[in-house]
């Protein structure tokens, strides 16, 4: 047992010693511990350097409060930035100092100190602007900075993010969430009871506290036991981060078992009850921060805790009560105490808490300086007239009042900070009809009135709920000291150049504060940003008050009057592993395969995501082939003899009922009236603002039935747009839309030779042209199974389109390439599609419609019906177009190097200057028909500049191109219509 | 080993058929082919081995066995001569995956924002999942657990996170 660690007493099993190293040496300490405790127990105080001075740095607080003890783990995937008050030891553990080299006790970068006076707030705003801070940010940021990202990726097993509901959720097990959990239960309410410490129970932990007589703790474990037996959730070592929108909390669960790091939960709960409990906050004064000065709380909680001296000679340092008690359970240890309270006459209520104890109290004095390097051994201390003594010691204790954690009250947006004089702090204010605060989260500190105001908040937030509860009996109490405060913020340093530090994560001093004063920086939310105060991993929990108080006192204002600065999430750090969660690689996002995607990637397609999610082929690379040999000779297949292509994720939908073609009208340009059972019509609809949404054909199936294809991208998009229209607009007209896109699967076979393929598959269709003509419908068999053919084209070949079922869609598939073998088919990709389309002159959502063209300027104006009465976009496609006269129109383009392929989306300028653009280029391809590279694009008045050269403008070329008719290849469509 | 007591597994594919449309002609058509209506929104009926689901204001599923696709066809799909109501067979376009087993909710808990306890004995429900969408319903007694119904192109990706949710 270390000299540090006492006898009897704390949480902690003596019957388990654990070893771990820091910083590789070898060191002991015993299950209950955390670092932090295991540390002292060892007389460790020196944890690491701070993050811009490189200043000793120890422990500061027993928790989360602590932003200083940061330390990581030795290995390649630790997070960056963990507590030393937060790590539970273990055995085996392995830890490291951060932001010191070679050691905490020897640290080159301590050099930084020798100019502190030129590394004040804002520094580097001022002496890093010429020529260019990104010269010098990089040595800045490798010098300051406190742990290092993880050199691993973390497998992303080790994270989950999930979902959780209930009724009532009470945020801190402490005395007051303890007691409003188990209110709430008894109502029959799903209780989620939420605490951030290794175990329930909060302060009542570590003050070692009587309830009804007996220990507190045999009343935490009763209350849990109720709470479990009734079926509450009761989740530790876990933190609610952030209070959302609707009663939705965000919260992360560290190391729940199973091998996860941790675990992101999104929580709905109908009410909560707050009780975070409150944070005690340090008063600053030259060296506060030094290894060996803590909170007087941190002090309490590793004595009665974890049964550790954190010295054996301290100083009490307070402006308020409540450190009486923690002096007195300091002395109680065996710690020689002396109190130095600031007020100049400390309550007899607060040090009758020391009856009988050997603690001596100087009352109207200050600690003025903590002297030491690793470690405080010596305590300046001043009174009232500025006579000073030096106390020798190792441990400096302050309390300079409390903070309640109000922060999820904060970010729900229904609570503001008041500034209450009596208890010399912010508490919140709020009439939320969704949560409710309970005990020092509401600024009440007295342990028989958290009690109280737990079990009133329980059983409100179950009635709010919904269920019906009486309240509970509240138990009795032992006495404590009061709560009588007197505010002081920092104590003025004995001396010029001697640095008082307010925020210990950031480096930030009364100096600086005084200084963005100066510099005019005088809104609290400036000091803020200006300093740095507040921010990083302390997030206002034990900094924001003390600056707040300084300003105001440097200012002449009421605290109240300097005003709050705001709480962000999420309120501890939160690994990004754990908002992720299992979402990686191809879980990442959601991902469609269609029927056929195995034998497609059997067949060696490189498959990439070609619109809403789905996984497509882009081509099928034969032994030796590259992209765009493979693509090339896909597409010549086609264009001479048959390919074949999965088109299953083309957007498909049943609209019927006897106002459909009411429907078709309104969303389409063109006239669908007259369109016959059993055939089919291209068509374009448009948004409201008269530009290009979709296209696709539209097959009439009986009187009232149409079958409607989108584009594979935009079918989320058109349904969307339909029902908004039928749900919000037309909420009257008799037609249904039934999308049904995954019903069926889709092989298309194309080329001359497609005819002979499926004949040769065998079918009961007549495939002759007359039989079954371009743009009409059959439905029979092929190879025995159901098909429904079509004979559209989107290759500029002769097409049919067989849609079956999706259970018979690979059947159909291999079938359909056994058949064609003899013919020589192929299986074409998207990037062959891409070559044939753009040959054929076909427009592609996406790429020749970019946000300003309409249908008329795509070559498509003889489909705009001139007899329909309205359809969606006619009168702001008429509107743009008569303020807009100068159109952008689709055309085709032939770089004058046959060879050259134009980047998709490079534009192109008058001669090809740096200047405004007349249009782009929005496709260009190797055409395996003309042997040459072509392109579509618009440009501006394009139809009337056929014949003319016009210039892409690279970054590195011009390149010139002779615009012609935006169709390469069957310009009459007769082999589509073939 | 899985991360919590659950057993991911395909359901056998039955026959579906989807009707959307007027309210009064769907009941009308479910009635007159001998389903049980469900009674209130998100929950199903069922008639033997039939099931009519109630999913939205104008949308219902009819499930049936496997081979009673022809019978289904006939008296659901018939709704091709009623003008009001658009009906399909969608046998094909739903793949069902079974959660069983005490952890069940924890799994798929990881998908959805829906709150599972609230999920009656006859509840179906549509939800997100995973970001995608998906019907819900509880799997039979006795069994313990959660059926999910998704696009089928969407199955694999789904039975894939479900997996990785219980700790595969």
């Amino acid at each position: 047992m270390s000299a540090f660690r006492l006898a009897g007493g704390g949480a902690v099993d003596r019957a388990r010693p654990l070893a771990f190293t820091f910083n590789g040496r070898a060191l002991g300490g015993l299950a209950g511990d955390t670092l932090a405790s295991a540390l002292l127990a060892n007389g460790v105080h020196l944890v690491g350097r701070s993050f811009k001075y490189h200043r000793p740095r120890g422990i500061f607080g027993a928790g989360f409060e602590d932003g200083n003890a940061v330390v990581q783990r030795v290995a390649a995937d630790a997070p960056a930035n963990e507590l030393a008050t937060r790590i539970e030891l273990a055995h085996g553990l392995a830890v490291r100092s951060v932001n010191c080299w070679p050691s905490p006790r020897f640290d080159v970068g301590a050099v930084a100190q020798l100019g502190a006076r030129l590394l004040g707030a804002g520094f580097y705003y001022k002496t890093f602007m010429w020529p260019d801070w990104h010269l010098f940010e990089p040595s800045i940021r490798k010098a300051a900075g406190l742990g290092t990202a993880p050199g691993e990726a973390v497998d992303d097993a080790a994270y989950e993010t999930r979902f959780g509901h209930c009724d009532v959720l009470v945020v801190g097990a402490g005395a007051a969430g303890l007691i409003a959990a188990r209110t709430a239960a008894r109502s029959g309410a799903r209780v989620m009871l939420v605490d951030d410490g290794f175990a329930p129970g909060g302060r009542l932990l570590a003050d070692a506290r009587q309830i009804d007589g007996a220990p507190a703790q045999a009343w935490i474990d009763e209350t849990l036991g109720a709470l479990r037996a009734g079926g509450a959730r009761v989740v530790g070592d876990a933190t609610v981060w952030g209070y959302l929108e609707h009663n939705m909390l965000a919260m992360v669960e560290r190391r729940p078992g199973a091998g996860l790091r941790q675990r992101a939960w999104k929580i709905r709960a109908k009410q909560v009850v707050i009780a975070t409990g409150a944070f005690e906050r340090p008063i600053p004064f030259a060296g506060s921060d030094r290894p060996g000065v803590m909170l007087a709380s941190a002090a309490r909680t590793y004595v009665n805790r974890y049964a550790v001296k954190p010295g054996t000679t301290a100083v009490v340092f307070t402006n308020n009560d409540g450190a009486y008690d923690a002096a007195a359970d300091l002395a109680r240890a065996g710690i020689a105490v002396t109190v130095i309270d600031s007020r100049a006459e400390p309550p007899d209520g607060a040090t009758a808490r020391l009856s009988g104890l050997p603690v001596d109290v100087e009352a109207g004095a200050v600690v003025q300086e903590a002297l030491g390097r690793g470690r405080v051994h010596t305590a300046v201390v001043a009174d009232r007239g500025g006579a000073a003594r030096l106390l020798s010691c190792d441990l400096v204790c302050v309390s300079g009042g409390w903070n309640p954690a109000f922060h999820l009250a904060s970010q729900s947006r229904e609570a503001r900070a008041v500034w209450d004089d009596a208890r010399a702090t912010f508490v919140p204010q709020s009439a939320s009809s969704r949560f409710h605060l309970a005990g020092a989260a509401r600024g009440t500190f007295d342990l028989q009135g958290c009690l109280a105001e737990g079990a009133r908040a329980g059983a409100a937030a179950a009635r709010a709920a919904g269920f019906t509860v009486a309240e509970a009996a509240v138990p009795r109490t032992d006495g404590e000291a009061g709560a009588s405060i007197e505010p002081l913020w920092f104590v003025p340093p004995p001396s010029r150049g001697k640095k008082v530090f307010v925020d210990l994560v950031n480096d930030v001093t009364v100096g600086d504060l005084a200084l963005a004063l100066r510099e005019g920086y005088d809104h609290i939310e400036h000091v803020k940003r200006y300093t740095t105060a507040g921010m990083g991993i302390d997030q206002g929990k034990t900094v924001n008050v003390n600056v707040i108080g300084a300003v105001a006192a440097m200012r002449g204002l009421a605290p109240d009057a300097v005003g709050t600065t705001t709480f962000r999430q999420p309120y501890v750090p939160v690994e990004f592993g754990a908002i992720a969660g299992h979402r990686a690689g191809m879980r990442r996002t959601p991902v469609r395969r269609s029927p056929m995607f195995d034998a497609h990637v059997a067949a060696g397609a490189v498959m990439y995501e070609a619109g809403l999610r789905w996984q497509r082929p882009g081509f099928y690379p034969q032994a030796g082939e590259d992209m765009a040999a493979a693509t090339a000779r896909e597409a010549r297949t086609v264009r001479t003899g048959v390919g074949a292509y999965d088109g299953s994720p083309l957007g498909k939908f049943l609209v019927k009922g006897p106002d459909a073609v009411r429907l078709l009208d309104l969303l389409y340009v063109n006239d669908f009236a007259t369109l016959k059972p059993g055939h089919g019509r291209y068509g374009v609809m448009l948004w409201e603002d008269g530009l290009v949404m979709d296209d696709g054909v539209t097959f009439r199936l009986d009187e009232h039935s149409y079958l409607l294809h989108s584009s594979t991208g935009g079918a989320d998009r058109v349904h969307g747009h339909i029902e908004e229209l039928l749900q919000l607009h037309y909420p009257h007209w008799r037609v249904s839309v039934l999308p049904v896109t995954s019903q069926w699967a889709n092989v298309t076979v194309c080329g001359p030779l497609t005819r002979e393929v499926i004949r040769a598959a065998g079918t009961d269709i007549d495939l002759g042209r007359d039989a079954f003509p371009f743009m009409t419908l059959r439905e029979g068999e092929v190879a025995g199974l159901p098909v429904r053919a079509a004979r559209v084209s989107w290759t500029g070949e002769l097409s049919i389109e067989l849609n079956t079922p999706a259970r018979h869609g690979l059947a159909l598939w291999q079938t359909i390439l056994a058949a064609g073998k003899t013919f020589g088919i192929a299986p074409v990709g998207s990037e062959a599609n891409h070559v044939l389309r753009v040959e054929a002159g076909y427009i592609s959502t996406g790429h020749e419609t970019d946000g300003v063209v309409d249908v008329i300027d795509l070559g498509l104006g003889r489909m705009v019906s001139k007899t329909k009465a309205d359809f969606i976009g006619k009168r702001a496609m008429a509107i743009g177009r008569a303020g807009n006269p100068v159109r952008r129109e689709l055309v085709g383009y032939l770089p004058a190097d046959p060879d050259r392929l134009v980047p998709e989306g490079a534009p192109v300028t008058p001669q090809g200057a740096r200047t405004h653009s007349e249009g782009f280029v929005s496709a260009c391809v190797r055409s395996v028909a003309l042997g040459r590279t072509v392109a579509l694009g618009l440009l501006n008045d394009g139809r009337a500049r056929h014949g003319e050269t016009v210039f892409a403008k690279l970054p590195d070329a011009v390149i010139p191109m002779t615009v012609v008719p935006p169709v390469f290849h069957d310009a009459d469509r007769a082999r589509v219509k073939g | 080993m899985t991360r919590y007591d659950a057993a991911i597994a395909p359901l056998p594919a039955p026959a579906i058929a989807e009707l959307r449309g007027d309210p009064g002609a769907a009941r009308a058509l479910l009635v007159a082919a001998g389903l049980t209506v469900p009674s209130r929104p998100n929950s199903a009926a069922s008639t033997g081995e039939r099931e009519a689901l109630w999913l939205g204001p104008k949308r219902w599923l009819v499930f049936a066995p496997a081979a009673e696709e022809r019978w289904l066809e006939a008296h659901v799909g018939s709704a091709a001569r009623e003008p009001l109501l658009a009906a399909a067979i969608v046998s094909d376009m739903f793949a069902g995956i079974a959660v069983r087993g005490a952890g069940s909710r924890d799994v798929v808990a990881q998908g959805t924002p829906l709150d599972l306890d609230a999920l009656a004995a006859d509840g179906a429900t549509m939800t997100d999942l995973f970001g995608v969408a998906a019907l819900l319903r509880p799997l039979p007694a006795p069994g313990i657990g959660i059926a999910v119904w998704v696009d089928r192109s969407l199955a694999r990706f789904v039975a894939e996170s479900l997996e990785a949710a219980n700790g595969a």
